[in-house]
């Protein structure tokens, strides 16, 4: 049966608008992919943005797509690939009544989470120095060229909001983790470390389209 | 496992970059995102196993942005 | 109140109030709040029509004029209009009409409140520090490179809103799907509710868009580049494709809502099912869905490209088959139904005939050449000042007396609310009028020095204005007496269907005492369960 219809873990209080764990777990479940909706559109007109100047600026979009680190990108995008796949393993640890193994997988998640962060910042930093920053600095081979700069502007932006995105996340795994400790008094249930889990995929998913569109745009050429 | 296949993917998309297709290069890459999405979602996110209406719920958002998109590219792409 | 039960309203804390997580409360929350707003709202308003009696501007700067009108228009769209219908009445009524005992998610109730409150807080700090003048669409480049004044507190204001707006939407889409009592069905259930919910997809679907919007325009602003600058090969057009891709369906989420209540009223003050139910319901979905196809019609002379323009003319034009279907539709639910003439109906009446008008005018407005020589004219601001006002307003207004007997347990005077009502109807059509025909003769829009042979017109439009001030001012007065002073409604004064009329008035916190079973339509009047004729009107007439 579909995972929303299936019957609570035991041990979880049913708010008193709902009639039943059921209806209270649908309820929640539909929420979040509410939510994720909304997201979807909230990095979605930064995606316009992207697509209506790479179409005007295709070769401008290759010569600054060359400037970036992609070997950092596909690591990070491992890393991220990997950490969802741990979350699923804690997701169903919870399902089986098993918190001590979840909150084990949510540490291993957020940690992956801080590494992609880590990964980010030393790549921030090096584009900075190299003065690939938009602004006053900005230069591809000692030139201000306007259309890279705007590439940049897209880059720093989109992988800005994606990795206020991700430490959000790393926030929330680090508040379930505290609240699932061995003598928590109220720790999170299936049904939330599910739904943390769906808003970490997610933040997943938009990277998996950030990364061709960011790093391999022009490595052919 | 899916995770396997998603490394693959990964793997697969950043070397056929590095490969001349001409304009579709830009049309693999994008298919094999939306691949490792369907993935995410079928099987990390439950998709597969959900119900009808989550899976619409889990589609609108994408669709909405798909409007956006079209039809604003459709004044950039019929300028003069 | 006058009930010797506990009821939502009985505690009488500050606490209780501000911790309230009650869905009847948090609708109480926001309509004192939105009336505050409306007052902010109207006051620049109202400055604004006393400034164009005199065709030289001469009581005011032009810089203060263009305040103004951006204070009006941010202040009405975001704070008044867009929370009203579905955070007052929506809010209150949802879990009511469909059986539950609260939202799915109360608490995201209360936060949304808590938003909307933090929003309009930044919102007033950027006017009471000196305001904007960039209109309320922020065009690129004036916002983000040009414009003094407190752009970046107004647009945190209402991006802070704008989240408010999304809590909304998403509740209202889950309590809806999921929280429905047995039997109810999702086509029987009342408009009011479908309403809601096609309101809930645009707001929970769009909003985000703006959201992202005005950060990209803010950073625009504070770091000197950005992506609409042409100095970067930035294209300011692309802010108003991200701005529109919100700001059209928003002016859905301020007509749909309405719908559903005019819906409501029609059926019960004329004793009749509505004509053609499931296209109603269908026609609330369908306005949702093809409202997201058409913001280029705002962008007709902007540059953007002809075949774009031409595309989005004929959205436009489909765009409002559904709308006249509910025009039809409510017109023979009139038709030959036993009418009963009190207050809300007749504001359901001025908006069938306002509603009209404003929907005609976008007609005109849609079609690309006469767009042309219409745009940024007087013509526009009266098309949607007759739809959002003569329509949206009027439906709040009309909601508000219908359903105030359940939220408050009393009756206003009825003789009152009837010359209200009457005055708000000429008040608006003088003030708004002429503003067609200054509007085709040429007048342009946000402008406070215009050419002398307009004045005539003008004057005419503030002496509607007072009208229509006075006539808003009067419920005001009557409803809040009547909250000591009116008489006891009763559970079910209209003799109407619906769920929420099965309830005490003031209903019980929890709602219902039992889970409520339905077996029968909506609208059932005519029925056993249900009186035909109006059965209180001897007691209420004044």
């Amino acid at each position: 049966m579909p995972p929303e219809l299936a019957p609570a873990a035991p041990h979880s209080p049913v708010a008193h608008q709902f009639n039943d764990a059921g209806q209270q777990r649908e309820a929640a479940t539909l929420g979040m992919w509410v939510f994720l909706a909304t997201e979807v559109l909230f990095f979605g007109a930064m995606f316009l943005g992207y697509t209506v100047y790479r179409v005007s600026y295709p070769e401008a979009w290759v010569e600054a797509s060359r400037h970036t680190l992609v070997w950092i990108g596909g690591i990070n995008t491992g890393v991220l690939l990997i950490s969802s796949f741990i979350m699923v393993l804690g997701v169903h640890a919870m399902e089986l009544g098993n918190p001590r193994t979840a909150r084990r997988c949510l540490i291993y998640t957020a940690a992956l989470g801080v590494l992609f962060l880590i990964f980010k910042g030393f790549e921030y930093r090096t584009e900075i120095m190299e003065g690939l920053l938009p602004g006053a600095h900005f230069q591809i081979e000692g030139v201000r060229r306007p259309h890279e700069e705007m590439f940049f502007y897209l880059y720093f932006t989109l992988t800005g909001v994606h990795a206020l995105h991700v430490l959000i996340g790393v926030v929330m795994l680090g508040i379930f983790v505290i609240r699932l400790r061995a003598q928590g008094s109220n720790p999170p249930n299936a049904t939330a470390v599910d739904l943390l889990g769906l808003y970490w995929h997610f933040v997943d998913i938009v990277w998996v389209f950030l990364f061709p569109l960011i790093y391999l745009v022009g490595r052919h050429v | 496992m899916v995770t396997l296949m998603l490394m693959a993917l990964l793997v697969i998309t950043v070397a056929v970059s590095f490969v001349d297709l001409g304009p579709f290069n830009t049309v693999f890459a994008m298919l094999v995102s939306a691949a490792k999405a369907v993935l995410i979602l079928v099987f990390f996110m439950h998709l597969g196993k959900a119900s009808p209406l989550t899976r619409l719920f889990a589609g609108v958002g994408f669709f909405w942005l798909g409007i956006l998109i079209t039809l604003a590219m459709s004044d950039y792409l019929t300028r003069h | 109140m006058t009930s010797t039960q506990s009821h939502y309203l009985s505690d009488h804390s500050v606490r209780s109030w501000l911790l309230t997580t009650d869905h009847k409360r948090i609708g109480l929350l926001y309509m004192v709040s939105i009336t505050l707003f409306f007052l902010i709202g109207g006051s620049a308003a109202t400055f604004m029509r006393i400034e164009l009696l005199h065709p030289q501007g001469t009581l005011l700067t032009s810089t203060t004029y263009n305040k103004l009108f951006t204070i009006h228009g941010v202040v009405m769209v975001w704070f008044f209009l867009i929370p009203s219908i579905p955070t007052v009445l929506g809010n209150f009524l949802v879990p009511m009409m469909i059986g539950a005992r609260d939202v799915a998610f109360p608490r995201l109730n209360l936060a949304s409140w808590y938003l909307f409150i933090a929003g309009g807080i930044c919102a007033l700090w950027a006017i009471v520090s000196g305001g904007i003048d960039t209109g309320w669409t922020f065009y690129t480049p004036y916002s983000s490179t040009y414009a003094n004044g407190h752009v970046l507190a107004m647009a945190a204001g209402i991006f802070i809103a704008g989240f408010s707006s999304i809590a909304t939407g998403l509740n209202f889409i889950v309590t809806i799907h999921k929280m429905r009592v047995p039997g109810l069905t999702w086509f029987r259930l009342p408009l009011f509710i479908w309403s809601l919910y096609a309101t809930s997809i645009i707001l929970v679907l769009a909003t985000p868009v703006l959201a992202i919007t005005l950060v990209l325009m803010s950073l625009e602003r504070v770091l000197g580049i950005g992506i609409f600058d042409p100095a970067l090969g930035g294209d300011p057009l692309l802010f108003q494709h991200l701005f529109w891709f919100y700001s059209h369906p928003a002016v859905y989420i301020m007509i749909l809502p309405g719908m559903g209540v005019i819906s409501e009223i029609i059926a019960c003050f004329s004793r009749k099912r509505i004509f053609g139910y499931k296209f109603v319901a269908y026609a609330s979905m369908a306005i949702a869905v093809i409202g997201f196809l058409v913001w280029g019609h705002h962008m007709f002379v902007s540059s953007q490209s002809v075949y774009a323009g031409m595309i989005f003319s004929i959205l436009s034009f489909l765009v409002s088959v559904p709308s006249a279907i509910k025009v039809f539709n409510w017109t023979a639910t009139l038709y030959r139904g036993s009418i009963w003439l009190r207050t809300p109906l007749l504001y359901a009446l001025g908006f069938l005939g306002l509603f009209t008008i404003g929907g005609l005018t976008g007609l005109f407005l849609a079609a690309l050449a006469v767009d042309v020589h219409l745009t940024d004219t007087y013509f526009v601001i009266a098309h949607f000042h007759y739809i959002m006002v003569g329509g949206m307003v009027m439906a709040y207004l009309g909601g508000l007396h219908y359903w105030w007997p359940k939220i408050t347990g009393r009756m206003y005077s009825e003789g009152l609310a009837r010359f209200s009502a009457l005055l708000i109807f000429a008040g608006f059509n003088l003030t708004f009028f002429p503003q067609f025909l200054l509007g085709y003769l040429g007048m342009p829009r946000r402008y406070h020095v215009y050419a002398p042979e307009f004045q005539m017109l003008n004057v005419l439009s503030t002496a509607g204005a007072s009208i229509l001030a006075l006539g808003y001012i009067l419920p005001l007065i009557y409803l809040l007496w009547s909250l000591r002073y009116g008489a006891p409604a009763g559970d079910n004064p209209w003799s109407a269907t619906g769920l929420e009329w099965k309830t005490p008035s003031p209903p019980p916190t929890s709602n219902f005492e039992s889970m409520p079973v339905v077996t029968e339509e909506a609208y059932a009047y005519g029925s056993s369960d249900t009186t035909e004729e109006s059965p209180t009107s001897a007691t209420y007439a004044t």
